[in-house]
């Protein structure tokens, strides 16, 4: 009977399927064991007090907040990922036709969907009431506190759900609909920070949108009041999500930056301003119109659109415009005392771009083969799994040497500014100013090889596209925040005083080593500088980790992609298992 | 000598058994038809042939060659078109055959002729500039072909060629089947049609729940099954005394009387089709029609499996 005598049949399906499967309760554990681990590292220093006899009662306040902002954290981190694809997926299985075609009413359909989706995260709130009642026993605490907390959280809950599943009703794919929820959310919660500034020019009756600032209010009335926005957002995206539901159920899947190069393609065309890369130059022979020895790196960048020589050419164009605008700009402004610093946020973004590009193109390289079935007639062709591989990366290759030109041009451009700014750099050693320079460049080709190679692993050993694109980007983003936060929650607990650790912990993610190499412009660089030791291991190590991803997808490409592994050693038959009993 | 070879396979996929001690070998130059219900193991072991699967157990031979031992020294031996297969949408058909021609390591200066070869024997010849996305379910089929006979493969791997298409294209493609048998070829192909199959395999294998439970040419598989074929006769001058005395004619099963016509029952190694009909007009009979029933082989294929699953 169950939940079927609510008439829930899509509800009882989640909820069925999620109980069915050992991944819920892996990440349940997984969860509720970070959630203690992240708890004992913040207890610890209460405990410390404790054990030299100090007064702890009031020290619960503390343990709350970082217990609250971590659940808040892994709310907005995972609940998009889960819910962006509640409708996408029944899109691409081509099962929502057969959904509205039933006497299940779209918004029945939807609440179904949330609530199915809603349930485990609920679950993992559940989990941390014991560890908050810890923290209410440290004292410290009083009852609307708690109660403001819950609210938060289940306020956050509806919010993040009701978004990523608006973006799940828009989107064609679970791909896109994940992105978008996690793009949609940051706009929000960005619009959201500047209006909680108090006295700043926002207008009062205009409130934040991010639910967590509600855990400044005096007390639960005042937190609900000041919610109001916040609950219409929730109703507004489930409407959104109804609109959308039925008008955008059979959309076909658009890739928006392919149509445009399409677009402009056809546009230069027409006006004979089209670039012609054939037959120029003898090692131009892949660009030529028909394959030659490899086949597949020919595909890669001859015919793939964003790939293809002229449209790198139009990249390169939009890459660079941007920066050398941005250097006129620098150039006619005032001059400032610290010239580097102007250069981080253009070299973030270049990153970004460069980084996305690099990991959309890797992780899809063999999954898009996968998804479109073309992978199993290329594998029973003669050539081998690793110059598959290899072959595929030849894209890839030509959009890292495209963004070494944007790079090169700001890192020129940063150490011109720096020989005039910073006596302290023109006084320095030219091997050290050397070593700099050397390293911010080889950052680009070291980082954005080892992000390809990671990336194209992930895509090897996943079979579904989304999933590959997914765990490729949580993986990521992983190990760049990782050892960042973690250094700096030991730092922030005063825990111990910075060991060697502590100053070599951040070079082990390539966000930390990236910042390092590229510190030149920035003044910290001559205390950085004396760390230049530290810093060549840590790039040493980030360039063993590319090796240790390279010669695992070309060792294993065989298999990774499908093929029969050959017997070798033993004649064949009989020797790999017992035939079963009939 | 045998070009393919197949002994004691066992498949298995988790806990379930695919394929159990599978047995068959297929004469160079034959047409091998795979036929067996949905679930059955045709798949996987054509998957097997095709070095994409290994098996837990068993040998497999193709032209002399241990597929499981020397897979990349098999893969230009054959052609292998799955059930289910996408193309290339950013090509051109032409640019789509030279992809595999390279793929293949064929020589560059034969590439462009034998493309053009594979080209018309699939009739494909005026598509060559068109994107491979505008292909229709059929030509997509037939461009699967022509990229299988790009390196002239002695053996031809074929999963459900002929799946999804409409009875034009289906014919098309049987057409092209039979041009390759007169061309030579060992093709091992798997359908559910029946009746197609019938008409283009030289020998059939059935296969149900990872078993072969039948092998041969169709008529060692009826004569397997003691199938008889029957007749449809009309007389002018039936009665019950001549219908009597058809039943006696040595070679007949039986006779069951129809409105307007009799069905005979012949065992046609004893009373072959013809030798009816003059036993008949010997009898007096005067025969209005008379029409052989095609080898009923949905009757063999439904007599053979029970519907299982491996």
């Amino acid at each position: 009977m169950g939940l079927s005598v609510l008439h829930a049949p899509i509800l009882s399906k989640e909820l069925i399927e999620q109980a069915a499967r050992p991944r819920t309760y892996v990440v349940r554990v997984a969860f509720a064991a970070l959630l203690f681990v992240v708890f004992i590292a913040s207890a610890y220093s209460v405990t410390r007090r404790l054990e030299a006899g100090e007064a702890v009662t009031g020290s619960g306040r503390g343990l709350f907040q970082m217990l609250v902002l971590t659940l808040f954290a892994g709310i907005v981190l995972c609940l998009p990922a889960t819910m962006s694809a509640a409708i996408t997926e029944e899109k691409e299985r081509r099962t929502l036709e057969l959904l509205l075609l039933t006497r299940l009413r779209p918004r029945h359909i939807l609440w179904e969907k949330y609530a199915g989706r809603l349930v485990p995260v609920l679950m993992f709130l559940i989990l941390s009431l014991p560890l908050l009642a810890v923290c209410y026993a440290f004292g410290g605490l009083t009852a609307d506190d708690l109660l403001i907390a819950a609210y938060v959280l289940f306020l956050t809950c509806l919010q993040v759900g009701a978004l990523a599943l608006m973006c799940s009703a828009w989107c064609r794919t679970s791909l896109s609909a994940f992105f978008t929820s996690y793009a949609l959310l940051v706009v929000i919660y960005l619009l959201g920070w500047p209006l909680t500034s108090s006295g700043g020019w926002v207008d009062q009756t205009m409130l934040p949108l991010c639910p967590y600032v509600l855990l400044d209010a005096r007390d639960f009335a005042s937190a609900f009041e000041t919610s109001h926005l916040m609950l219409l957002s929730v109703v507004f995206f489930l409407v959104m999500a109804r609109v959308f539901l039925v008008r955008r159920a059979f959309v076909a899947p658009r890739r928006l930056l392919v149509a445009f190069f399409r677009r402009l393609d056809g546009f230069l065309e027409r006006h004979g301003l089209a670039l012609r890369f054939r037959r120029r130059r003898r090692h131009l022979r892949h660009w030529e119109d028909l394959p030659d020895r490899k086949p597949i790196g020919w595909r890669e960048v001859a015919r793939k659109p964003l790939v293809k020589p002229a449209h790198l050419v139009y990249i390169l164009l939009l890459l660079e415009g941007p920066v050398l605008l941005f250097l006129l700009v620098l150039s006619l402004s005032e001059k400032s005392s610290e010239p580097g610093v102007a250069f981080i946020a253009p070299r973030g973004a270049l990153w970004e771009v460069g980084t996305a590009a690099v990991v959309g193109m890797s992780v899809n390289a063999i999954s898009a083969e996968r998804s479109a079935q073309t992978l199993e007639v290329l594998l029973t062709t003669p050539i081998a799994g690793r110059d598959i591989v290899r072959q595929k990366l030849h894209g890839v290759r030509r959009v890292i040497a495209v963004f070494f030109v944007p790079f090169g041009t700001l890192f020129l451009a940063q150490l011109l500014r720096v020989q005039e700014g910073y006596a302290s750099w023109r006084s320095s050693p030219a091997a050290v100013r050397l070593s700099f320079v050397g390293l911010s460049f080889l950052s680009v080709g070291l980082f954005l090889w080892q992000f390809a190679w990671l990336t194209m692993w992930m895509g090897l050993r996943t079979r579904s596209r989304s999933r590959a694109v997914v765990s490729s980007v949580v993986a990521l983003l992983v190990w760049s925040a990782a050892p960042l936060l973690g250094v700096a929650q030991a730092w922030s607990g005063n825990l111990h005083r910075p060991s060697l650790w502590d100053v070599f912990a951040p070079l082990t993610s390539p966000v930390g080593c990236i910042a390092v190499c590229e510190v030149f412009p920035n003044p910290y660089w001559a205390e950085m500088s004396d760390a230049l030791g530290f810093l060549f291991v840590a790039v040493f190590l980030h360039a063993g980790v590319l090796f240790v991803f390279r010669f695992l997808c070309l060792r294993r490409a065989d298999a990774y992609l499908g093929r029969a592994r050959p017997r070798r050693r033993f004649t064949s038959g009989g020797f790999f298992y017992a035939p079963p009993e009939q | 000598m045998e070009f393919v070879e197949v002994k004691n396979l066992w498949v298995r996929y988790g806990k379930t058994v695919a394929v159990r001690d599978l047995t068959f070998s297929i004469p160079k130059g034959e047409v091998f038809g795979f036929i067996g219900p949905n679930g059955a193991g045709k798949t996987t072991t054509i998957k097997v042939l095709a070095t994409l699967l290994s098996p837990m157990q068993g040998h497999v031979h193709i032209a002399g060659v241990d597929v499981l031992r020397y897979p990349e020294r098999v893969r230009p031996k054959f052609g292998y078109m799955p059930d289910f297969f996408g193309v290339y949408e950013d090509l051109t058909v032409k640019e789509y055959l030279h992809f595999f021609a390279a793929a293949y390591r064929m020589d560059r200066g034969k590439r462009k002729a034998v493309v053009e070869d594979v080209l018309s024997l699939t009739d494909l010849t005026g598509k060559r500039d068109t994107q491979v996305d505008a292909l229709s379910r059929g030509m997509k089929q037939r461009l699967g072909l022509a990229r299988v006979l790009l390196h002239d493969p002695e053996l031809l791997l074929l999963d459900e060629p002929a799946s999804g298409l409409d009875p034009r294209a289906r014919i098309e493609i049987r057409e092209l089947l039979k041009e390759l048998r007169t061309m030579g070829k060992t093709v091992l192909v798997s359908s559910h049609i029946l009746h197609e199959l019938a008409q283009m395999c030289t020998r059939i294998g059935i296969i149900e729940a990872g078993h072969m439970v039948a092998e041969g040419s169709l008529n060692d598989i009826y004569r397997q099954l003691s199938l008889h074929r029957a007749v449809h006769v009309q007389l002018a001058n039936q009665t019950d005394e001549l219908v009597d005395k058809i039943k006696k004619i040595p070679g007949v099963q039986g006779v069951e009387r129809d409105i307007d016509r009799i069905s005979v029952r012949i065992r046609e190694e004893e009373l072959p089709c013809e030798d009816l009909l003059e036993r008949l007009v010997a009898l007096g009979a005067r025969v209005r029609m008379f029409q052989p029933e095609a080898m009923d082989m949905e009757t063999a294929f439904m007599k053979l499996t029970e519907g299982k699953v491996a």
